[in-house]
């Protein structure tokens, strides 16, 4: 089961948050096709949050092919996006862990660190790598 | 759909010269969570207080699910009401205050009210008066919603709770709308709740209502403009300023309008639900900017 | 509704029933105690109005030996005196009163019961167990105070007050004031007192206006008079509400106001020397000078009728108050 958070200073709607974190399970395995969406009531009771904000990331879902409501049952998964990276997850996270370890002997503090993935990261997506 | 609430012309004055509300017009859709929003002082508690029948209006009328206010028992069974501070009798137990609710509507549903208190984890015996905050407010909530009403109305119901008595109270609050076909309609002065929880908006500044109507379509229809300075008389007819600033070189306006703005020289930025409130609880707003939306 | 009635209730009802029973139980014991001296001291005959046929005390010594047994016991007497007051101040005023400074009509009256149901129940639920416990009450002390009426009557201020219907009256009516003055005060212990100074006045008031019901008789007799000599009219004199007596002469001046009149006065009156003065020469100055008793009294045979004005008086007030408690709840208050 999927545990959402909603964080009402992000300037994101919450009904996109919640569609976010379902393909950000959905791409990280954590939820898988066949697997059951909370329920609106389990959804609200939990992030006090308007149901219709919730009926509206799961129509959302189901608008991109990703869920499907059935009647009486509840809201599914149809469809991973699991793009059998999964595999190559634990290799690069171990590799990762390593990376920050060598920036934190160098002496970077979090910031920092943040800092310079970040630059990277657009650098290199504007280099066509990523 | 009928109106939930629909007031015309309401104004209910104290004593000889205080107007706590006036002139307040307002359609208050049903099916709805509504956020009825204003600075302490600003007419949210003496509008609730009328839509239930416990204020008289001074002036104008009100009608609630098409009906007046507390017009016999059917009436007040259709709505319920949790006042600010959530009054409880302190010297009775839990379990009698669902006694309570239970001989005194017949819509009472005896599995909800048990369903809510068991999952709060409430001691049914202990004396309302000993409960927290927060347990106090459930109660209330519990009350209101075991009765099964077609609206819930509630004045201020988080306002003197701690965030997490609060952020409870607002989810058994939803999980309550998501069970039942329920109109909500909560006053409050923390605009962070509104933002969460509210479909629908009403503003009252000073007695009256400044700004009314669906939060999507609010948010849709304000645009943020920052440019080079400029007259704002010289705008196009169809965008409407509610509020501007201007510097020597540049103007900042909070527009309204239904078209795109197409004029480039407007760098356009998202308008936040507590910027467009504030803005329209200004002094310098004129009334006339206010209308009744949605 | 009746069960919130009750619940709220509880507290000052439950200690009403033990103060009752605690009274009941003192008047059994002593109400019984108080018939058997009654009885034995010979007393019936005195009430009669015969003299005493026990021993050699006249009538007017045994009774000051009767009601000097249990002098403590004189105290149970005004006891239903306070307790119309007390319901109006403690069971009336809280009423609404309470629920508006807590702020709990802002749950009561927003449940599915109209404010009319709700303050219809409470009076008639709350109103009933207090008329019904001054009733009982009532008869109680009518029971317990037999000896007592049998000697004095039961017209006197104290005993008229605790007879019959009037103490029911005072309750019903002690107890609309309550709730009343508690909805337009809508503050308890300000409303409390109000309740009772209304209260007070009130009775004080109708007490002033029940001799002005009726006519007062007027019985005159000689002011001395021989032992053994019966004036005319004592057992109404005695048995009735006494409003006033003065002592006259033939030419109709007043001479005193208490029904006795000083020796010395008399003997100047009739030009005597006060040394060698006896009995029967006072005696005779008082025939010489005419002078005469005269008694204004209500008889006891006037009691049903003075009953029946101040139960009515009481009982339409009470109606009055409720209306306009009603009014006011529904109208007024919002």
């Amino acid at each position: 089961m999927i545990d959402f958070r909603i964080d009402g200073k992000s300037g994101v709607a919450p009904y996109q948050q919640i569609v976010q974190q379902v393909r950000q399970a959905l791409r990280l395995g954590l939820l898988r096709e066949g697997d059951q969406l909370p329920t609106v009531k389990e959804v609200v009771a939990q992030v006090a949050i308007n149901p219709n904000t919730v009926l509206k990331a799961y129509r959302e879902l189901e608008h991109e092919g990703l869920a499907a409501g059935r009647p009486g049952r509840g809201t599914f998964i149809t469809r991973s996006l699991a793009d059998g990276s999964l595999a190559a997850h634990r290799a690069l996270r171990t590799a990762l862990v390593r990376w920050l370890a060598d920036a934190r002997r160098a002496g970077l503090d979090d910031d920092s660190i943040d800092a310079l993935f970040q630059t990277t990261f657009r650098d290199a997506a504007g280099a066509g790598v990523a | 759909m009928t109106a939930a609430i629909e007031a015309t012309g309401l104004g209910k004055r104290y004593g000889r010269r205080r107007w706590a509300l006036r002139d307040c017009t307002l359609s208050v859709p049903a099916g709805r969570v509504v956020g009825l929003v204003g600075a302490n002082g600003a007419g949210k508690s003496t509008l609730l207080h009328l839509a239930v029948g416990l204020l008289r209006p001074t002036a104008g009328g009100i009608a609630v699910l098409g009906a007046p206010p507390a017009a016999g028992p059917a009436q007040l069974a259709r709505v319920s009401f949790v006042a600010q501070d959530a009054p409880l009798y302190p010297g009775l137990s839990v379990a009698d205050h669902l006694r309570l609710g239970r001989g005194l509507n017949p819509g009472w549903d005896d599995g909800i009210a048990t369903d809510r208190i068991d999952r709060l984890g409430l001691d049914r015996d202990q004396p309302a008066g000993r409960l927290s905050g927060g347990q106090r407010a459930q109660l209330a909530l519990t009350l209101a919603v075991a009765k099964r009403p077609e609206l819930l109305i509630l004045d201020e119901p988080a306002s003197s709770l701690d965030p997490l008595a609060r952020r409870e109270f607002l989810a058994g609050l939803m999980e309550a709308v998501a069970d039942q076909e329920l109109t909500v309609v909560l006053s409050s002065h923390l605009l962070g709740d509104v933002e969460r929880v509210c479909d629908h908006l009403v503003v009252l500044d000073g007695g009256r209502v400044r700004l009314a109507g669906d939060v999507e379509d609010l948010l849709a229809a304000h645009h943020l403009l920052t440019g080079p300075r400029r007259d704002v008389r010289r705008l196009p007819a169809s965008q409407r300023v509610v509020q501007a600033s201007h510097t020597e070189r540049q103007t900042t306006l909070l527009v309204r309008t239904e078209e795109p703005i197409l004029d480039p020289a407007w760098t356009e930025a998202a308008v936040g639900l507590e910027d467009l409130v504030l803005a329209y609880m200004a002094p310098e707003t004129a009334p006339e900017i206010a209308e009744v939306a949605g | 509704m009746i069960w919130l009635t009750w619940r709220q209730f509880r507290t000052p009802a439950l200690v009403a029933a033990a103060a009752l029973v605690i009274a009941l139980a003192f008047m059994a014991v002593t109400g019984s105690r108080l018939a058997h001296d009654y009885t034995t001291l010979g007393l019936s005959s005195c009430a009669a109005g015969h003299e005493a046929q026990v021993g050699t005390l006249s009538c007017g010594d045994l009774q000051r030996k009767f009601l000097g047994y249990y002098p403590a016991l004189r105290l149970l007497g005004p006891l239903l005196l306070f307790v119309p007051a007390l319901i109006g101040a403690f069971w009336g005023a809280p009423l609404i009163a309470r629920e508006l400074e807590a702020g709990t009509q802002r749950l009561a009256w927003v449940q599915s019961v109209t404010r009319t149901r709700w303050l219809g129940i409470k009076l008639a639920v709350i109103g009933a167990v207090g008329v019904g416990l001054t009733a009982l009450l009532s008869l109680a002390i009518t029971w317990w105070s037999g000896p007592f009426d049998r000697l004095n009557g039961r017209m006197s201020p104290e005993a008229f007050a605790q007879r019959g219907l009037v103490p029911l009256a005072y309750a019903a009516f002690a107890f609309a004031l309550g709730a009343a003055v508690g909805a337009v005060i809508h503050r308890t212990l300000p409303a409390m007192a109000a309740a009772l100074g209304g209260f007070v006045l009130v009775r004080i008031g109708v007490q002033w206006l029940r001799p002005r019901l009726v006519n007062p008789l007027e019985l005159s007799y000689p002011t001395f008079t021989f032992m053994g000599d019966e004036p005319p009219g004592r057992m109404a004199s005695e048995h009735g509400w006494v409003l006033s007596t003065r002592t006259l002469d033939s030419a109709g001046h007043v001479l005193s106001s208490g029904g006795t009149v000083r020796d010395d006065v008399v003997i100047r009156l009739c030009h005597r020397n006060i040394a060698d003065i006896t009995k029967f020469d006072l005696d005779a100055c008082g025939r010489e000078l005419g002078l005469h008793n005269v008694v204004r009294v209500i008889p006891p045979d006037r009691f049903w009728v003075l009953q029946a004005w101040e139960a009515a008086i009481f009982g339409g007030l009470a109606l009055v108050l409720v209306g306009f408690t009603f009014w006011w709840v529904r109208r007024r208050i919002g």
